[in-house]
């Protein structure tokens, strides 16, 4: 049987800080199929960003080092690939989609320019095939009159323009896996339907994968196939989106479920979860979530829990799996 | 305020459903704001009207939800309604005074009853003064107080936010994001505000550090008799606090409506698309929404359409849509639209 695209396995990174080396990332395992669009899905300081910064050979070099573990796009290791092998991947077989495209696009340059600019790295050819093939691109992301606006500056398109123009420069060289960090986030929300469709259709058309980093549990509902659910630096649930939201198996997915306000009818009390996300370097003994869960028993308050197989597909890192019952979302 | 009284001869559950008999806290009329546009000859530049003669009513302890896009004009009402900018035209009546036309003195005063909570706390926290001090500041402004009784107050109000009335003596950068709002918050209520607009309050929380700060501000609500303005683009987070909301296009309101009957039966076309657009944190039930994808993005507000604002990304738009502006009518269970589909 051949692997998946991209398999992460006991990743662990650490950050410098001034107390030393500290860890951020603790035995993060999970995969990503052909085509499939998985989320990574977590609050401030789960991890979800180092992880896909990881992935993309992006964590700053001085002050992070990935201390274990393995990352294989296509059965290739990633983890310890030279810088200018992995610059080689990156745009080509591996590419990616931020929150704030300004940080990826040159103000300086016509994006027909820079995305020209990134299919000649990777491909060769010509310019005139490179332009050609940049104008081509940014017409398949909806942009109207392609050829005309390949010759506008970045600061000329408006916000969710420029995330077309951005998607566009990470699908110039037909990626295998896009990484989207937040890639939604900053855009008003009939734009940000815009561009879950495009992306979408960039996945059906192209059968590109996409790791989705996001916050937005909406967002994972509507465009994911599993997700990844890590919470202060641990993978603690994965499962396919629709078990994920009916029948959560992690105290934790089951507490940001309850959390999120409605749309559809207005709730009593907004439910919270006690407490705050531990900071690295502070981890708690035992179960990380043992302070703010609801479930806890005293074995969560020093037994390191594992991540148990569940028998329905996906895992879940929590001692009482096999006897809690938790709240899906209606 | 069940049995509130209509001062407005309103039908009940339209514009004015919880104004009392006392009247509305916050009245606002044809509200307009103007932003001169640098550039252009000689360097006269364009005028971009922000807001379009708005028009909304606060009730006592209601919360008014604003929403709208980016450019939509929600925040510059906001600030325009407290003139952190000033407004070009129209009215603004905190508890039936004329806010529009106050000295700078008499300004300073009313600012004791309407205050603001930004989405960054760091903009009413100074990063360099214990909290103690930021959270007393307006209090010295306003109330000549010994030592002992000003900080008595202030350790009453970090306790009123859900603080240790102890952390009075710790810097903004020892908080948690949540934390730092609350003392926001703190800072926003020091005074007894009758309003207090809060504009995108709680976007930059995660969800659970959210819900605290909407929790702490429905009991706030309740403890005070405060009013909110509550600006925020997400709908969720609306559909919750609100009691009414106001649904802002290109600087106009074009719906206004009880918060269940704008979620259930959207009156506007913008209403009904900005609200298929979220989607609902249930894979299932998202699959089988039915979703309308608009068109194109919000025109420049420079150079707005003719006719209706809203014309050129409309899926029901007519002939009469494009020429004419529509008129602002009663809607259908309660509040008002700004559609040529109703009348």
């Amino acid at each position: 049987m051949t692997e998946p695209l991209l398999v992460v396995e006991g990743l662990e990174v650490e950050f410098a800080t001034d107390r030393g080396w500290v860890q951020v990332l603790d035995g993060v395992s999970f995969t990503v199929g052909r085509g499939e669009t998985v989320g990574l899905v977590g609050e401030s300081g789960s991890g979800k960003t180092v992880t896909s910064l990881a992935v993309l050979g992006l964590l700053p070099a001085e002050s992070s080092r990935i201390t274990a573990g393995s990352i294989r796009l296509d059965g290739r290791e990633l983890v310890g690939l030279p810088r200018r092998r992995m610059e080689a991947l990156r745009g080509d077989e591996l590419s990616m989609i931020f929150q704030e495209p300004m940080t990826s696009l040159d103000p300086a340059f016509r994006v027909g320019d820079q995305i020209a600019e990134v299919v000649r790295r990777h491909r060769g050819g010509s310019k005139r095939a490179a332009w050609a093939r940049a104008v081509e691109v940014l017409s398949t992301v909806g942009i109207p009159h392609a050829e005309r606006r390949a010759r506008s500056y970045p600061h000329e398109f408006s916000g969710g323009m420029r995330q077309r123009v951005m998607i566009a420069m990470a699908l110039s060289c037909e990626p295998k896996l896009v990484i989207a960090d937040e890639p939604t986030t900053a855009l008003d929300v009939t734009i940000q339907a815009q561009v879950l469709d495009l992306l979408r259709a960039m996945r059906d058309e192209f059968g590109t994968a996409v790791v989705f980093v996001t916050h937005d549990l909406g967002v994972v509902a509507d465009i994911c196939d599993r997700a990844v659910v890590m919470y202060a630096g641990q993978v603690v649930e994965r499962a396919g989106v629709d078990a994920l939201y009916e029948h959560p198996r992690h105290p934790y997915t089951e507490a940001l479920l309850s959390a999120m306000p409605q749309l559809t009818a207005r709730s009593g009390r907004l439910a919270t979860i006690p407490g705050s996300t531990p900071p690295a370097g502070a981890m708690p003994p035992g179960c990380r979530f043992h302070p703010r869960c609801g479930h806890g028993v005293d074995a969560c308050r020093d037994t390191a829990v594992a991540e148990h197989p569940l028998a329905e597909g996906g895992t879940s890192r929590c001692l009482r799996v096999s006897d809690l019952a938790l709240k899906g979302s209606a | 305020m069940t049995n509130a009284v209509n001062a407005s001869g309103a039908t009940p559950g339209s514009l004015s459903s919880r104004v009392g008999a006392a009247g509305p806290v916050a009245e606002v009329e044809d509200l307009t704001v103007d932003f001169r546009l640098r550039g252009g000859v000689l360097g006269r530049g364009d005028t971009l009207r922000a807001v379009r003669a708005v028009s909304l009513e606060i009730g006592e302890r209601e919360t008014l939800g604003l929403v709208g896009e980016s450019g939509s004009g929600k925040s510059t009402t906001g600030r325009a309604m407290l003139r952190l900018v000033e407004p070009t035209a129209g009215s603004v009546r905190l508890d039936g005074e004329e806010v529009t036309a106050l000295g700078r003195g008499d300004l300073r005063l009313a600012r004791r009853r309407m205050q603001m909570v930004f989405q960054d706390p760091y903009s009413s926290l100074d990063p360099a003064m214990v909290v103690g001090e930021s959270i007393g500041e307006p209090l010295d402004v306003h109330e000549s107080l010994s030592r002992a009784e000003r900080s008595a107050r202030v350790g009453d109000l970090l306790e009123h936010v859900g603080l240790s009335a102890t952390y009075a003596q710790r810097y903004p950068y020892e908080f948690s994001g949540g934390q730092r709002q609350r003392l926001a918050i703190a800072r926003a209520i020091a005074l007894h505000p009758r309003l207090l607009v809060c504009d995108e309050a709680v976007s930059a929380l995660d969800v659970s550090t959210q819900n605290q700060i909407l929790n702490l501000l429905e009991d706030l609500q309740a403890e005070f008799g405060l009013s909110y303005l509550f600006i925020a683009h997400d709908l969720a987070v609306v559909r919750h606090i609100a009691h009414r909301v106001a649904v802002m296009y290109l600087g106009e309101i074009v719906e206004t409506a009880p918060t269940d009957r704008l979620f259930d039966r959207p009156a506007h076309p913008y209403t009904e698309a900005l609200l298929s657009a979220v989607p609902v944190p249930n894979p299932r039930r998202q699959r089988e929404r039915e979703r309308i994808v608009l068109r194109g993005e919000v025109p420049d507000a420079a150079n707005p359409p003719a006719g209706c604002a809203f014309h050129t990304r409309c899926p029901h738009v007519m002939d009469v849509c494009r020429v004419e502006a529509p008129p602002v009518v009663a809607a259908p269970g309660g509040g008002t639209v700004r559609c040529h589909l109703h009348t």
